[in-house]
């Protein structure tokens, strides 16, 4: 489902990924771990278009499509989507308001009808329930005065209505407490599907005991050092990133 | 995105004209073409000698420069100062009586007249160039005691209340435009409702500029006595020309004890061509008096047309409790202009304010919020909250933030703030990675951005204002 | 027009000065002539001018202000009472000539009295930048009259030592004292400039001051300015800061004294990526007309400016601020911000707050705010409660309130001499109330 080849990303002029190579295939869940600072948003950012990120060298396949070549709305149509780290705030904007027309463009794209909004409500409510959210959440604006886990509860939400082949999944953990990142989990896991692909960043391994994974990737000054099973976060969590040693990245 | 201003594009669908033959009044301004208006309205004496003394008085003050507007220089003499359909003999009597061409023009402005076409609850004074052509649910009115008919009607109908409160809130002397419309305003609306009644439906009026080189000058004047409650709403319109044309309105509110207003506004006159050739100056002095305890005022505008809009939709507080609200969207494409914003006179105890101002520019548009918030020494804890937010979409485009604030006691609060900045880019990803063009984003964050102003519009208003802004209504109106 | 009788004196003496300005270079003759004139034609400013709504000088303007240029030769005996007890160089301004026979010579700078200075090309070079600004009709009077200044130089890459503490002081009854003060900052200096205006008791005086700041690429000045002048004086002052690429200015106005006070600070962003913080103080009691304006031209990209204004206002006094921000075309990445609090202690107090922004350019974050309100009376009954007196109450709070601004005086000493000088301020202002 995803190639990526020899990344290469710069944010303003300073080189944050230094040749990522990674293969997805349509059902994997990926963990990729790392220390702060050693280029995991930007992998996530990047594969959805974030302006600021500026790939100078090697490409990236998406289902046969050269990724890179496609504007952040294509991407998202085409089923990238990205759970953000921070989610943004958009006062005035009603939220339920936002998913729906989120929904009808990806709708339209895929050459599905526009939903109207009774049957936009239905998928929404089914969606609510999954995250655990109440119905006061429907009129409130996009984000705006959310608590950490109410944000990081609606990116999942989101996920769940626009149904996407490619999650990408920023850090969703951070910032949650413990029923809060079982409700994420749980959301997560009941995404996963044989013609869904997803890939998990976190700097924790506490996410990947609620959600295994098939494969996990460390990643260390802009580099995979060391790729593995669900075990090789085990060892992180055990030895921390030290114990990796960094002349692999060399 | 090339072009993000092209989001507030779109096609002026109100520039046609309609072929009617009109009476005109020749070129120019002197006192005889102000014995003209008043015997053509047939006005009672005391309307005259006020309407002249306004001359004299206009013709000793000089055309204000203050505001952040720039503009040729108006010919006074090369206005046409009175033009009236000449099937309008009269004023209408009945529906049939109106021209056919005349309803025909409000039908396709999505304004239709006769009363079965209405929606019930807005009753319309339908002000074409310098008369009233129509005014619609009089009759429905009448009965809960509500007058609302054409101003020049008032004036020889209820003569009394108009020498009673007309120059009563906005004085002859009040500023430049103001005195001019006191001797030249042809036509506008007038509205009485009694003590106790609480308007039957909303009403409304629609003002239709149609022949070329005619100045607008029409006068409101609403009066709310003990207890009562209007909602009124204005609307405007003109046809697509090269030349600039003027529109000089003075609306006056009273409100008495216990009394509300809410007045709103959707101004869409046209605004010109895209390099800022022709569009309505529109100056305009509307002021509110809340002279009754506990009586509010609150004026909500959505400013999209226009070339040069300068007006200042204010309140002045007399009556101890009194609340005035101020609410307002203006926005400002291409090399439209716009000086715009409010006074809060705070006289009386308790009295409070609220401000809420978004100013959008884009292309080489420029926008000034200019407000005054006064809390005089009597007005002991006297509260104003004002919130002022500039929307910069291009870098040419301009924004101004002029508040004026003065505090004079020490139980009162005043407080301001402001921002001006452009789209978040963080905002537009996001809503790009949900699937959206940039375009939708941009106009539904505007929209996001606009809607505490939206939500003070009556519902009918609410989804023209949306749609101007090139914006569906259910985004922002939750 | 202007009231001739009123300006009269004004002329006169600047006939008197022919004798001292015969002394000076061409270019800067030509300057005062221009002042002159466009002051006689201006004449004072009036509540009619926009800028001086809130501020009448019709007390002022009455008065008929004289500058002798004898002042700046005699005897003064004052000096050792008035030299701070800081470790600082001193410099001293008597009725507005400066007196370098008494004052420090601070090592590492250069410190030249005017007209001498007028005939150096540093000086001419440093004048030249200054023009950009705009001119009202007491900084014409300063330019026109002002002639006992001082020019400092601090050199390239030159930190100086000790603050250098400039010492204003007035005892002259109906005198007009205009001290000017040039600084040059070469590359990457650092300096802290203090500027303290004292005066003699019941003695009627106007204090016209200028100063003028140029700050050449990654040079950082600290200043702060102490206006205690006595309550019978008039007081204006205008700061200007020129700041070229990289610059820091941290500028802090602190008004206590005079009848009526108006500061001005200007700064012009001439280069990218320079900063300014402009914050203040003024706490008026009486019938004291407190005002600050300030004037921030972003005119290169890059720049961030921060204002900070408060006001405690007791008895029937009035403070005022006017803060104007300009966002030029094109000065992309501007950040600036201004905020005006102000607290009303006296049911006859008033205040004026006019931010304005005017933004040209798209990608800045821009904004302003201002509060004209009363302390928060859940603290006083908070404070109370604990068996704190109310008037100590309200000291207290009003003391934390100014807080905010004193924290930005990074010299211990200052800082400590101002805090006292405050605290007998809002004493006063205790028993007035």
């Amino acid at each position: 489902m995803l190639q990526i080849k020899n990344l290469r990303v710069s944010i303003e002029g300073k080189e944050i990924l230094k040749g990522i190579d990674l293969a997805v295939k349509a059902g994997e869940v990926h963990a990729i771990m790392g220390p702060n600072g050693s280029g995991k948003s930007t992998l996530t950012r990047v594969l959805a278009g974030h302006p600021s990120c500026e790939v100078t060298e090697g490409s990236v396949t998406y289902e046969g499509r050269n990724l890179l070549e496609l504007p952040v709305e294509e991407r998202a149509r085409a089923g990238v989507f990205l759970a953000f780290q921070y989610p943004i705030d958009i006062p005035g904007v009603n939220n339920s308001y936002f998913l729906r027309s989120a929904l009808n463009e990806v709708r339209k794209a895929r050459g599905l009808e526009e939903l109207d909004a009774m049957d936009f409500l239905t998928i929404l409510k089914s969606g609510m329930k999954i995250v655990e959210m109440n119905e006061s959440f429907l009129t409130r604006s996009v984000n705006e005065g959310f608590s950490g886990g109410e944000k990081k509860r609606n990116e999942i939400l989101q996920m769940a209505v626009l149904e996407p082949k490619l999650a990408l999944l920023d850090e969703t953990d951070s910032g949650l407490d413990i029923d809060a990142l079982r409700v994420v989990s749980n959301g997560v896991n009941l995404m996963r599907s044989p013609d869904r692909a997803m890939i998990l960043v976190t700097h924790y391994q506490r996410l990947l005991n609620y959600i295994t994974p098939d494969h996990v990737h460390v990643l260390m000054g802009g580099k995979i050092v060391l790729s593995g099973d669900k075990d090789l976060a085990l060892h992180l969590e055990e030895k921390g990133y030290e114990w990796v040693n960094p002349d692999r990245a060399q | 995105m090339t072009d993000p201003g092209s989001f507030l594009d779109k096609e002026y669908r109100y520039g046609f004209v309609t072929p009617v033959d009109s009476e005109t009044a020749p070129r120019g301004l002197n006192e005889d073409i102000i014995r003209f208006i008043s015997k053509k309205k047939n006005e009672p004496k005391f309307m005259l000698r006020w309407r002249l003394k306004a001359y004299a008085e206009w013709k000793k003050m000089k055309e204000p420069s203050w505001a952040s507007v720039q503009y040729p220089a108006i010919d006074y003499q090369d206005i046409i100062y009175y033009s009236a359909p000449k099937s309008q003999k009269d004023g209408p009597k009945t529906m049939d009586e109106v021209d056919k061409e005349i309803l025909k023009t409000y039908e396709k402005l999505g304004i239709p007249l006769e009363e079965q076409k209405r929606l019930a609850g807005v009753a319309v004074d339908a002000v074409f160039d310098s008369v009233s052509v129509a005014t619609t649910f009089r009759g429905k009115l009448k009965e809960s005691g509500v007058i609302f008919c054409p101003f020049s009607e008032a004036v020889r109908t209820h003569p009394e209340l108009v020498e009673k409160y007309l120059g009563s809130v906005v004085p002859v002397t009040d500023n430049f435009f103001a005195a001019l419309n006191s001797a030249v305003f042809s036509d506008g609306s007038f509205c009485y409702v009694p003590k106790g009644i609480r308007c039957p439906m909303e009403l409304s009026t629609y003002f239709r500029i149609n022949s070329a080189d005619i100045g607008q000058f029409e006068r409101t004047l609403i009066i709310a006595d003990d207890d009562a409650f209007v909602s009124y709403l204005e609307g405007c319109t003109a046809p697509i020309r090269d030349k600039n044309q003027l529109h000089a309105a003075v609306v006056e509110l009273v409100a008495h004890d216990r009394a509300s207003i809410k007045y709103s506004t959707v101004q869409n006159w046209y605004a010109g061509d895209r390099d800022g050739k022709g569009g309505i100056y529109n100056f305009v002095t509307k002021r509110g008096l809340c002279k009754g305890v506990r009586s509010k005022i609150s004026w909500t505008q959505v400013e999209t047309g226009s070339a040069i809009t300068w007006k200042y939709p204010s309140c002045i507080l007399a009556g101890d409790d009194s609340v005035g609200e101020f609410y307002s969207v203006a926005t400002v494409n291409n090399h439209q202009q716009a000086d715009t914003g409010t006074k809060m006179i705070h006289l009386g105890k308790n009295t409070k304010s609220t401000v809420i101002s978004k100013g959008i520019s884009a292309r080489f548009g420029k926008a000034t919020y200019r407000g005054l918030v006064k809390i005089v020494p009597r007005a002991e804890n006297a509260r104003n909250y004002t919130q002022c937010d500039s929307l910069l979409i291009g870098d040419r485009c301009g924004a101004n933030t002029f508040p004026y604030i003065e505090v004079e006691n020490h139980s009162s609060r005043a407080e301001h703030e402001a921002t001006t900045s452009r789209i978040d880019e963080d905002q537009l990803f996001y809503c790009r990675q949900r699937g959206m063009t940039a375009e939708n984003a941009v106009s539904m964050i505007v929209n996001g951005f606009c809607k505490e102003v939206f939500r003070n519009l009556p519902m009918e208003f609410a989804v023209e204002a949306t749609r101007l802004l090139g914006v569906t209504l259910e985004g922002s109106v939750g | 027009m202007p009231d001739m009788t009123e300006l009269q004196p004004y002329a006169d003496v600047y006939g008197k000065l022919a004798p001292l300005r015969r002394r000076e270079a061409d270019w800067l003759r030509v300057m005062r002539d221009d002042a002159m004139r466009s002051f006689l034609d201006q004449g004072f400013p009036t509540v009619q001018d926009e800028a001086w709504r809130y501020t009448d000088l019709r007390a002022l303007s009455g008065t008929r202000f004289v500058t002798d240029p004898a002042a700046s030769r005699t005897a003064f005996e004052n000096e050792k009472s008035l030299r701070p007890e800081l470790d600082v160089d001193t410099l001293f301004f008597v009725n507005g000539w400066f007196r370098p026979q008494i004052s420090d010579q601070p090592a590492g700078v250069r410190v030249t009295s005017l007209p001498e200075a007028g005939h150096s090309p540093e000086f001419l070079e440093t004048m030249r930048h200054f023009h950009h600004f705009p001119m009202d009709s007491l900084q014409e009077l300063n330019v026109a009259l002002g002639m006992g200044g001082v020019f400092i130089e601090v050199p390239d890459h030159t930190k100086l030592k000790r603050p250098l503490y400039i010492i204003h002081w007035s005892d002259s009854h109906g005198g007009l004292c205009q001290p000017k003060t040039v600084l040059r900052m070469g590359r990457g200096a650092r300096a802290t400039i203090i500027e303290d205006f004292r005066g003699a008791e019941g003695k009627m005086y106007f204090t016209n001051s200028m100063t003028e700041t140029f700050l050449d690429r990654g040079a950082a000045l600290e200043h702060c300015k102490l206006q205690s002048e006595d309550r019978a004086a008039f007081h204006a002052a205008v700061f200007r800061a020129i700041q070229t690429e990289e610059s820091a200015l941290s500028s802090i106005s602190l008004a206590f004294g005079s009848r009526l006070a108006r500061h001005t600070g200007d700064v012009l962003f001439s280069g990218p990526g320079a900063k300014c913080s402009l914050t203040a103080l003024s706490v008026g009691e009486g019938d004291q007309v407190l005002d600050h304006v300030t004037g921030v031209d972003h005119a290169s990209p890059a720049c961030g400016s921060e204002q900070l204004f408060k006001n405690i206002l007791g008895g029937s006094s009035r403070g005022i601020y006017t803060g104007r921000v300009l966002v030029r075309r094109d000065a992309q990445k501007s950040d600036a911000h201004q905020t005006n609090r102000n607290l009303l202690l006296s049911g006859m107090a008033k205040a004026d707050s006019r931010p304005q922004l005017e933004i040209l350019a798209d990608d800045v974050k821009c904004s302003h705010g201002a509060v004209i309100g009363q302390l928060d009376e859940d603290s006083v009954f908070y404070l109370r409660s604990r068996g704190i007196d109310e008037k100590v109450a309200r000291g207290i709070l009003a003391t934390a309130f100014a807080a905010e601004i004193l924290e930005g005086i990074k010299h211990d000493g200052l800082k400590e001499k101002v805090l006292h000088r405050m605290r007998e301020k809002l004493k006063r202002l205790g028993e007035e109330t």
